[in-house]
């Protein structure tokens, strides 16, 4: 089969040899007692190769979701269990690494055994919560520790589904007064999930606001995705950290990583960003969602205006994993991935 | 999208699903085979590795004790590897260094350690808090600190003895390069290593007890060093072929008497003596301590317990208890054991 000139192989030969030639440097080596150097000033080299300066991005724990994506909640796909029992995350430290940030929690709204986490039928991924109603008390699960700016729009959506005799709404809370929250009812749900488009916006500043999801009424409700971001993300990214990484002019972006991608399936990080499965990454033991897959990683490296340069799997993958993913990428309109990539490609919002 | 790269860092131990080179360059070659099956037009890379940057991962250092440096063509060359056996099946090959500011893997202070030291432990500061080492002197000197012929004093010492060595001299002006090996370590060099350590050593005070009395009985030793030859040791000491703790010693100087060894701490040591409960005290009064135990998974850590008690203020003590471990485990938890911390 025959390939491109190896041009980088040739550097990486000559940079080996180099070493070697270090190496064998022997004492009797005439050493010149004057170098001279003459510096041509008319002569103009060919410009530096823009893969001189690259950056490498991976699913290092929460390092994407804090630092570019744009999701304000955590655990949205509901891999984690949620319960007043489970521990309490200490507060991030001031300007310790974004990777170590921790995950905050879903917690019940009212009696831990009114949050039970179904594995019958879920939405996305292994269990989907299911609520159990009460006529007046309102029953649910919140997310606290969000942070809000006066005047901001927020942008979300929530998969629901459950009995007619209950009624269902969100709330965005910044504050303990009774009117310091905004909330928005669904009245259509029904024993099918169906997606519920919300808005927001904040009435004030707030460093720990939470969000909080509740029902009254009879039977039940299950939940089974929910996002949050605010209205002003570029594709889901943040418009702050993006405007900030086009200042590198990086002329290549390494994806995804990285120890990250030795237990990626790249298969689960496309298609319908709310049906993609969380997964638990072994290489940084962190949850990690799914939100920023190959799609996103393009919209991604076409906001920095880079070139992406992608690393498969070659850990806990497979040699037909890789193949796929380069037909995802790369094959045309009449392979069986590479319409669905174009089709991606297409539904991408920045394209 | 023309640039695709095989794999992750594969030499490393750290990576999931990892095999040794032998297995790595078959594997290297079957996702290129099928990759470029897909699409002929691709830029493949390979992840290979230096032997320098394998070296201050401590993957070299690991497998080629005593000599920390990988050798082209060893098991831990992967870079070498791919291209004595993967030739053809890359466009080009890729190579992770991990520069640290105000560090350096020292090479010959590694060759010292043992193979399965951290290699936090194998690193030299060329830099302290942002700040080259050098400039704490300086400061001092131009502070008022540090008079400026103590500073030389000291160099002056350092440098005699370094130009005695023939540090500074090419190898054959020097006579201790035509030193026959077999003459290390001999019975002679022993007693005058043991003469220059009697006449090094100063002591700072002694309240009659010292010498010890030939006849004495019990000797109690109590400290967490007591045990442990590195103490003895210097930053630039090279690699003894014979060391004696001061319990060892001890115990051969006085075979009759009883001697007791006990750490008092546990530093540098995981065991330690129980403390009696009455010795203890809760925040709210209780006799012993308060435990709570967390788990964090997300941040890939162990699971910790924070022991809290009246005297000693709040310590944070890292556990790997396989109890806890199996009762999580148990839950269904995803273990937190795998994984790589940089």
């Amino acid at each position: 089969m025959t390939t491109e000139t190896p041009k980088h192989a040739l550097l990486a030969a000559a940079m080996c040899f180099a070493c070697a030639a270090a190496h064998g440097r022997s004492a009797d080596m005439q050493i010149p007692s004057t170098i001279v150097a003459t510096i041509d000033v008319q002569q103009t080299a060919p410009p530096v190769s823009k893969y001189e300066f690259g950056m490498v991005i991976e699913h290092t724990r929460t390092l994407i979701y804090r630092s570019l994506w744009s999701e304000m909640l955590d655990d949205r796909k509901f891999f984690f269990p949620i319960s007043s029992r489970e521990p309490d995350v200490p507060a991030p430290q001031q300007g310790g690494p974004i990777r170590n940030m921790q995950l905050r929690k879903w917690r019940p709204v009212g009696p831990d055994d009114v949050v039970v986490v179904d594995k019958d039928q879920p939405f996305v991924g292994d269990q989907s919560p299911r609520i159990e109603l009460d006529s007046s008390t309102p029953h649910g699960i919140r997310q606290s520790g969000l942070v809000l700016v006066k005047g901001k729009k927020y942008t979300g959506r929530i998969y629901l589904r459950g009995t007619p005799a209950g009624k269902v709404s969100i709330s965005l809370i910044w504050g303990e007064g009774e009117n310091d929250r905004q909330t928005v009812s669904f009245t259509a749900v029904t024993k099918d999930y169906k997606k519920f488009p919300f808005n927001f916006t904040s009435q004030a500043d707030a460093s720990a606001a939470s969000l909080e999801i509740v029902g009254t009424g009879i039977g039940n409700f299950h939940i089974g995705a929910v996002s949050l971001m605010p209205t002003d993300n570029v594709g889901g990214f943040r418009p702050d950290t993006i405007a900030l990484l086009r200042q590198l002019h990086s002329g290549m972006w390494r994806l995804p990583g990285g120890n990250f991608a030795s237990d990626w399936n790249w298969y689960d990080s496309v298609g319908d960003i709310d049906k993609r499965p969380p997964m638990f990454d072994y290489a940084w033991n962190a949850m990690q969602t799914n939100d920023v897959g190959m799609d996103e990683f393009m919209t991604l490296c076409k906001l920095i205006d880079t070139e992406p340069y992608i690393t498969v799997n070659a850990g806990f993958g497979d040699t037909h994993s890789a193949a796929e993913e380069v037909e995802y990428m790369n094959g045309s309109v009449n392979s069986r991935l590479g319409l669905c990539g174009h089709t991606m490609a297409i539904l991408s919002p920045t394209t | 999208m023309k640039f695709w790269d095989i794999g992750n860092e594969p030499y490393g131990s750290w990576q999931l699903g990892r095999t040794d080179l032998k297995y790595y360059v078959l594997k290297h070659n079957e996702f290129a085979s099928a990759m470029r099956k897909v699409d002929p037009s691709i830029t493949l890379l390979a992840s290979g590795a230096m032997p320098d940057e394998m070296t201050v991962t401590g993957q070299a250092r690991t497998l080629h004790m005593p000599d920390p440096q990988a050798q082209f063509g060893s098991a831990a060359d992967f870079t070498g590897g791919l291209l004595a056996h993967s030739w053809g099946s890359f466009d080009g090959l890729t190579e992770h260094w991990y520069a640290r500011a105000g560090k350096r893997f020292d090479y010959e202070h590694a060759k010292s350690l043992p193979p399965d030291a951290p290699n936090e432990e194998c690193v030299t500061f060329t830099s302290r808090f942002g700040e080259p080492v050098e400039k704490a002197y300086i400061d001092a000197v131009q502070q008022g600190y540090l008079p400026e012929s103590k500073l030389d004093t000291a160099l002056i010492r350092l440098f005699t003895a370094r130009m005695k060595l023939g540090m500074f001299d090419p190898p054959d002006m020097v006579p201790y390069t035509k030193i026959d090996e077999k003459e290390l370590d001999s019975a002679e060099h022993r007693a005058l290593a043991r003469k220059l350590a009697n006449e090094s050593m100063v002591l700072l005070k002694n309240d009659g007890t010292l010498p010890l009395k030939p006849g004495i009985k019990k000797i109690a030793v109590i400290g967490p060093l007591g045990d442990e030859t590195r103490v003895l040791l210097g930053n630039y000491a090279g690699n003894p072929t014979h060391s004696v703790t001061v319990l060892d010693g001890l115990k051969a100087e006085f075979p009759n008497a009883t001697i007791t060894f006990v750490p008092g701490t546990q530093f540098r040591r995981n065991d330690g003596n129980q403390v009696l409960d009455s010795m203890l005290t809760t925040p709210d009064g209780k006799p012993g301590v308060k435990a709570e135990y967390s788990e964090s998974m997300e941040a890939g850590r162990a699971p910790e317990l924070t022991c809290r008690c009246l005297q000693a203020g709040s310590s944070r003590i890292s556990i790997s208890v396989a109890a806890i471990y199996l009762q999580r485990l148990q839950e269904k938890k995803p273990p937190a054991c795998v994984g790589r911390d940089s």
